[in-house]
């Protein structure tokens, strides 16, 4: 396979999702560095503002050049137009962005402290700016290779929504990693918990990402091959398909892997104030074997609808059979494996949801003779619960992939799974929340986060009883 | 006999992943101890 692009949009794919998505991950940190108040941290986030601004120009250059490879049949004309357009104002604010940041770094560096309040503030505006204009250009860039989105949908199929949100939710664990593995990296070399915290919660909310991009996956498969896509865009090879989805699968477990070790990490400090040097080289190591898996899977991924990045010498079976995840499926169709693990399903949202209503319940005024340190001890067995219930809901989602995916509750459950499942880190994370004494009533902030993540499983949990019932 | 193997896989996968969670917590218990280093 060839990682390395050899053509320009090929480079222009890989290079123009630092600016947009990496982006979003840039601000997390910068803002997480703002909450803390540590300076080391706001130096590293000025620091990779301007980095993302150093990206723009590769990726204004590759975009040009690969002006020229659109000349694939079936798109429009004209069809980059606007995508042009836009890109030059959000490049013109990416630059105006690292320009700013790298003056405002400049400035910290000489005065020895970091960034006066306004400054950040003045950053944290640009680049959100940004963002907004990335958004657009991001999207008017994959619809130009991407005709096969605008298919409407029709009644009995699978909707190209799932496509779209494949498309643009793959880009987050994927680049999320490669910020992660930047910040772990910074912050064991500087010895700062601040960014090693943050790269923790990158690697947790990039897991839970995961298991929502390999669900979308597995519906935008459907969609593009029942019914075939039409020429010129189809039909879409399934081998290809199965290529990327058995890649996407190990990915799923190297994902549940890294975020779970460093989930603990994020538990430990809670208690111990300080976190386990051997176990965030654990991490470290999880998040680039991770990372070097899910790059041949969005290697391959790219490979099923983009023809212009298929290099000559790339050697693909035709046979779709051939390969693990069609395997799986005729296994777990089989009542003698499908029944345990759904069994283990059943259990997991138990212990998710008995820890959910118990932190929740705390945190609302109830057993307020604990501290809140004391009911946060639960939070593992909810933790396990998830992690548990992705590998068996992903086992039970292969079973029958299609009628899942078309089932009216199941948009809601993926919806709400990894806002419960991200929001949940909040828990661990505030310090005001976790400062609750014996007697004390949580703090408001605590109970709006508790009211959406109580929420967010019992959509998760409902929408799961209701699948076999509510058909589109 | 279907029902069998039906029983006794739910009842081994169901205790293994159990046994599984089961020493997880157990360990992180220890950590929120201050125990486990």
């Amino acid at each position: 396979m060839h990682l390395i692009p050899d053509t320009w949009p090929h480079f222009h794919m890989l290079v123009s999702v630092f600016p947009s998505v990496g982006l979003i991950f840039a601000i997390g940190l910068f803002i997480a560095a703002m909450v803390t108040n540590n300076a080391p941290t706001q130096r590293l986030g000025l620091f990779v503002f301007g980095g993302l601004a150093v990206l723009g120009v590769p990726t204004w250059l590759s975009g040009i050049y690969s002006e020229s490879a659109m000349t694939r049949p079936g798109i429009p004309e004209g069809e980059g137009a606007a995508h042009t357009f836009w890109a030059y104002a959000a490049l013109a604010f990416l630059f105006l962005t690292g320009i700013t940041a790298l003056l405002v770094l400049w400035r910290a560096i000489k005065s020895g402290t970091g960034p006066s309040k306004n400054m950040q503030h003045l950053t944290l505006g640009l680049a959100l700016f940004t963002l907004l204009n990335m958004i657009i250009v991001g999207e008017m860039g994959w619809e130009i290779s991407h005709q096969e989105l605008k298919i409407p949908y029709v009644y009995g199929n699978t909707s190209q929504v799932w496509s779209h949100i494949h498309i643009i939710i793959n880009h987050f664990p994927t680049v999320g990693f490669c910020f992660g593995l930047f910040f772990l990296v910074v912050g064991l070399v500087q010895k700062n918990v601040v960014m090693e915290r943050s790269a923790l919660v990158v690697f947790v909310c990039c897991a839970v990402l995961g298991a929502t991009t390999y669900v979308t996956g597995a519906s935008a498969m459907w969609a593009l091959t029942s019914p075939p896509i039409p020429a010129p865009f189809g039909p879409i090879s399934q081998a290809r398909i199965n290529a990327h989805r058995d890649f996407a699968l190990l990915t799923l477990f190297g994902l549940a892997f890294t975020g779970v070790t460093a989930w603990i990490e994020i538990y430990r400090y809670r208690y111990q104030h300080r976190f386990s040097q051997k176990t965030l080289y654990v991490v470290l190591g999880l998040a680039v074997i991770t990372f070097l898996i899910m790059a041949e899977t969005g290697h391959r991924g790219g490979l099923i609808n983009h023809p212009e990045i298929r290099a000559a010498g790339d050697a693909m079976t035709q046979d779709a059979a051939t390969f693990l995840s069609p395997q799986i499926e005729i296994l777990i169709n089989n009542i003698i494996y499908f029944v345990p693990w759904q069994t283990v399903h059943f259990f997991g949202y138990t212990a998710v949801f008995a820890t959910v209503f118990v932190v929740s319940l705390r945190i609302f005024g109830v057993w307020k003779s604990m501290p809140f340190s004391a009911v946060h001890r639960i939070i593992p067995l909810g933790v396990f619960g998830v992690a548990a219930n992705v590998f068996t809901g992903m086992l039970m989602l292969m079973a029958d992939t299609s009628r899942y995916v078309n089932e009216a509750a199941f948009w809601p459950k993926m919806f709400f799974l990894p806002i419960g499942a991200i929001a949940v880190l909040y828990f661990s994370l505030s310090d005001r929340l976790w400062a609750t004494k014996a007697g004390e009533s949580a703090p408001m902030q605590a109970k709006w986060v508790a009211a959406l993540v109580l929420f967010s499983w019992t959509v998760v949990i409902m929408g799961g009883r209701l699948l076999p019932y509510l058909f589109v | 006999m279907v029902a069998l193997k039906l029983w006794a896989m739910t009842v081994v996968v169901v205790a293994v992943v159990a046994c599984l969670v089961l020493f997880a917590v157990n360990r992180l218990n220890k950590v929120a101890d201050g125990g486990e280093k």
